[in-house]
């Protein structure tokens, strides 16, 4: 079952990073932790509930962050995180939450997802969930984006 | 009413608190607007909420309040914040006194709300925001120090509910 959902993620991520010109994707790890940590500076979290209930979360440099919404913005630089860009990173990991529900909801079980929260901050330490966290590294032409992903099954 | 949700959720606070902690806490402000970024003081817990509205709930204190609470919780000291066990206990606080506010709030206006899994966060210096949502401010007094409450929600919901 969890490894259902984590494919719904996964393939969310391969179908919709494409869309932006991103198509050399790599996950380059794949972990199961017993709690995250990041190191990088700009993430983005989003609730989820339904038939499971957890969070998800984005975590970006400060430099793959700039370089992921200039993809979005067709190449045009950006020199700062901006309510702008806070906000372009919002719809994109809305984009990929919401088309990982979408493939979970087509087995018959039922997610929905709250509004992304950005937590901006070094060396910030989290728990996600009572249970495990999986954290999915993707290797990008923007650069590296950190997946967490916390479920309680 | 947005000052009803907002005390809704600080009521929901000062109840649990004395329950779970045994601990009064003094309301020292009122709730004021914090914008769509807030500042954590160290360690915070966020959950998020959907339905005929959405927004988020936090509680935010220093990490020497954090240890205090969870001494009381769990009876024994605790050296580092960053504890798998005592972050579990704080998400869980938070999500008790989140359930107990939601609940109050669907019963009186219909909301519809459900709760998302709550997020625990240390930092020294993290700043927190949902765009597009404003924010408000409390700030309980207790003996193991202060303790911020803020709760964001997208008011323009309101006129359609």
């Amino acid at each position: 079952m969890y490894e259902m959902y984590i494919n719904s993620f996964v393939e969310a991520i391969y179908t919709i990073l494409p869309t932006f010109g991103l198509n050399e994707l790599r996950i380059t790890s794949l972990e199961v932790k017993e709690h995250m940590y990041t190191n990088m500076e700009v993430t983005v979290v989003i609730g989820l509930m339904g038939s499971v209930r957890g969070n998800i979360s984005y975590s970006f440099s400060m430099e793959s962050a700039k370089k992921m919404v200039s993809a979005m913005n067709m190449g045009m630089p950006v020199e700062e995180i901006d309510e702008d860009v806070r906000s372009a990173l919002a719809e994109l990991s809305n984009l990929i939450t919401g088309r990982g529900c979408k493939i979970i909801s087509n087995n018959e079980n039922y997610t929905d997802f709250t509004t992304p929260t950005f937590i901006i901050g070094k060396d910030v330490y989290y728990l996600m969930s009572k249970v495990k966290t999986l954290a999915i590294n993707v290797e990008s032409e923007a650069g590296e984006i950190q997946v967490n992903v916390g479920l309680e099954l | 009413m947005n000052m009803e949700i907002c005390n809704t959720f600080l009521k929901s606070v000062d109840n649990i608190l004395k329950e779970m902690v045994d601990v009064n806490a003094c309301i020292s402000t009122d709730f004021y607007p914090e914008g769509n970024e807030v500042c954590s003081n160290g360690v915070c817990s966020i959950i998020n909420f959907e339905g005929k509205i959405k927004g988020r709930f936090m509680i935010d204190m220093t990490q020497d309040a954090f240890l205090n609470v969870i001494k009381s919780i769990m009876g024994r000291n605790f050296e580092c914040a960053k504890d798998m066990l005592i972050l579990s206990a704080i998400a869980e606080l938070n999500n008790t006194i989140a359930e107990n506010a939601v609940a109050n709030l669907n019963n009186k206006y219909s909301f519809e709300l459900k709760l998302a899994s709550p997020t625990v966060l240390v930092a020294k210096e993290a700043l927190v925001c949902i765009d597009k949502i404003p924010s408000y401010s409390a700030i309980c007094k207790t003996t193991y120090g202060d303790i911020k409450v803020n709760v964001a929600f997208n008011e323009e919901a309101l006129t359609n509910v």
